[in-house]
């Protein structure tokens, strides 16, 4: 049990940055001083090898609000949600929730968004494998097999819809060239994949998005391109193309299985 | 009469062929595409298992080609044995271990969560009766579930507890006897740990029983002054072998004339794989050195 309560004391300590009588018990009589600098290393281990994970799966977040913005960030959601298991590259699921509620990053509205794409390109990134289906996969079939195919997508697939244009935000952080000053305040989606090594986005339409949602769903592919184009005209979105959009779902190499 | 539970392991271990007894180096991401492509002359890789807990990806792609070709180590740093060991992670473990077949498993004396929250870092344990408890079930668990024993990594640390039962070295000691696990002899952390904490490095590696030594880590560290002055030895994993180290391994292998998986770390400012393999091949010569001085003419 003494160990249980060292431990407890420690914790609140890396937590909160005081030492409790119990632990300063607990520890050889140092200086008060030397107690709190060598319980520090502790400390700042901690919080620096956590902002640094979360610092690598969220760059363009770090980019956007810059590096002691970023910090102060990090640490506040290192206090209120610590890892719960000990692989880190698990770690950072609830921070784009957590940016969307930190009072501080408010005049950023699309922050939460920006982090959900990039946590969905880490979690892309360590999917299981599958192989996408080739051309002929396709081709080979009828086309009435085709138009009630029901597709299984790669595991490592996501969609993402935003009220922002998180896509562009990301193109303009990752080109390192500087930017126009643009509008933001327009919705994009964003399909995430890794169909073999390196992640993949692409900026979909919302009659896209809406095509590759029903097929996820399992609806079969005539319905699904009906559909679509029924956005697409209540949009009044001239782009999209059934053949197009059919041809970008085997290009991008979503699909896996065929029933 | 002893308990008789940890017999088990001793039969487990003859499956597992131990690690090669020459050097190796941590595995980094930055270097998986130079190792594949050049397939170094260097004895075998550890990586972290933690950083492979995961279904897919480039990670794992990577590893399984460095396997075809080399021994591996997984070297934990996440179990906790110093609280609470989950069977999700020892789960995980295991689906590593049937997938890569590792030569060796090892973690660290320490814990890591407290209360449910992981805290990323090797924290410090008295070394009490109830620690050695702690520690000891834990270790039967781990290597129960495993169904292998592994080696236990003593730690670097930057405190001291004002009241222990048990000397580090005895309480290594004791474990493994204890549990039949083995002994991963950091030789940077005796080091660090001992200027840190006021203990003689020389007499600490004296103590140790080198029949449990089952694996050697060397790694780079930085210095750092206090407030007050007093330096301290901060186990960063950042830089080369320090010249202290290097003598350290020097008496151990010259007084025990024994060879041992030797392992260069290097975990921040990762430089080229040249480097490393330098490294390496530094603790090579400085083993067969040593095993020479004292080797009967």
């Amino acid at each position: 049990m003494r160990l249980d309560k060292t431990q407890s004391s420690f914790a609140r300590f890396l937590k909160n940055g005081s030492c409790s009588f119990e632990l300063e018990k607990a520890l050889k009589d140092y200086p008060r001083e030397e107690l709190d600098d060598r319980l520090n290393i502790y400390r700042n281990n901690v919080f620096h090898s956590m902002t640094e994970v979360l610092q690598d799966t969220f760059s363009s977040v770090a980019s956007v609000v810059g590096d002691d913005f970023f910090e102060a960030l990090a640490t506040a959601f290192i206090k209120s949600s610590p890892p719960s298991q000990p692989a880190m590259i698990h770690f950072g699921e609830n921070f784009p929730n957590f940016i969307e509620n930190f009072e501080h990053s408010r005049q950023l509205p699309y922050l939460a968004d920006l982090a959900r794409l990039e946590w969905a390109e880490h979690s892309a990134y360590y999917k299981a494998e599958a192989q996408a289906l080739p051309l002929e996969s396709f081709t080979s079939l009828s086309n009435t097999e085709l138009a009630n195919a029901i597709f299984t997508f790669h595991p490592s697939f996501h969609l993402l819809r935003s009220s922002y244009a998180i896509f562009s935000i990301t193109e303009m952080l990752r080109s390192e060239e500087i930017a126009e000053t643009t509008n933001y305040q327009h919705s994009e989606n964003v399909l995430i994949i890794r169909p073999e090594s390196v992640v993949k986005r692409y900026k979909l339409s919302n009659a896209l998005s809406h095509f590759f949602e029903l097929l996820v769903s399992r609806v079969d592919l005539e319905t699904a391109l009906d559909e679509a184009q029924l956005v697409a005209n209540t949009l009044k979105d001239e782009s999209f193309n059934p053949s197009e959009a059919v041809a970008f779902l085997i290009n991008s190499q979503s699909v896996i299985a065929v029933a | 009469m002893e308990p008789t539970h940890w017999a088990p392991h001793l039969v487990m271990q003859a499956k597992h062929p131990a690690l090669p007894s020459t050097s190796g180096i941590s595995l980094k991401a930055q270097h998986y595409q130079q190792i594949i492509e050049t397939l170094p002359d260097i004895g075998w890789f550890e990586v972290h298992p933690e950083n492979y807990m995961c279904e897919g990806g480039p990670p794992h792609r990577y590893l399984t080609k460095i396997r075809e070709n080399y021994p591996l180590s997984l070297h934990g740093v996440g179990m906790s044995l110093g609280s609470d060991i989950s069977e999700q992670h020892l789960k995980a473990l295991s689906v590593l271990i049937e997938r890569y077949q590792p030569q060796q498993v090892s973690e660290h004396i320490a814990w890591s969560q407290h209360g449910g929250a992981f805290f990323n870092d090797l924290l410090p344990l008295p070394y009490s009766k109830e620690s050695f408890s702690c520690v000891s079930d834990n270790i039967d668990k781990a290597q129960n579930y495993l169904k292998r024993s592994i080696l236990v990594e003593n730690p670097s640390s930057y405190v001291g507890f004002s009241e222990n039962d048990f000397s580090e070295p005895d309480f290594l000691n004791t474990l493994c006897k204890k549990t039949s696990c083995g002994l991963l002899l950091d030789i940077n952390n005796v080091f660090v740990s001992g200027s840190n904490n006021g203990i003689d490095p020389y007499r600490y590696l004296d103590e140790i029983n080198p029949d449990y030594v089952g694996e050697i880590h060397l790694a780079g560290h930085s210095i750092v002054t206090l407030a007050n002055g007093t330096p301290m030895r901060i186990d960063d994993h950042g830089s080369a072998v320090k010249k202290e180290v290097w003598q350290l391994l020097s008496y151990f292998i010259e007084k025990h004339q024994q060879r041992f998986p030797c392992l260069i770390e290097w975990d921040s400012d990762i430089p080229e794989l040249q480097t490393l393999l330098g490294e390496a091949h530094k603790a090579s010569k400085r083993i067969k050195l040593a095993l020479e001085k004292n080797a009967p003419r």
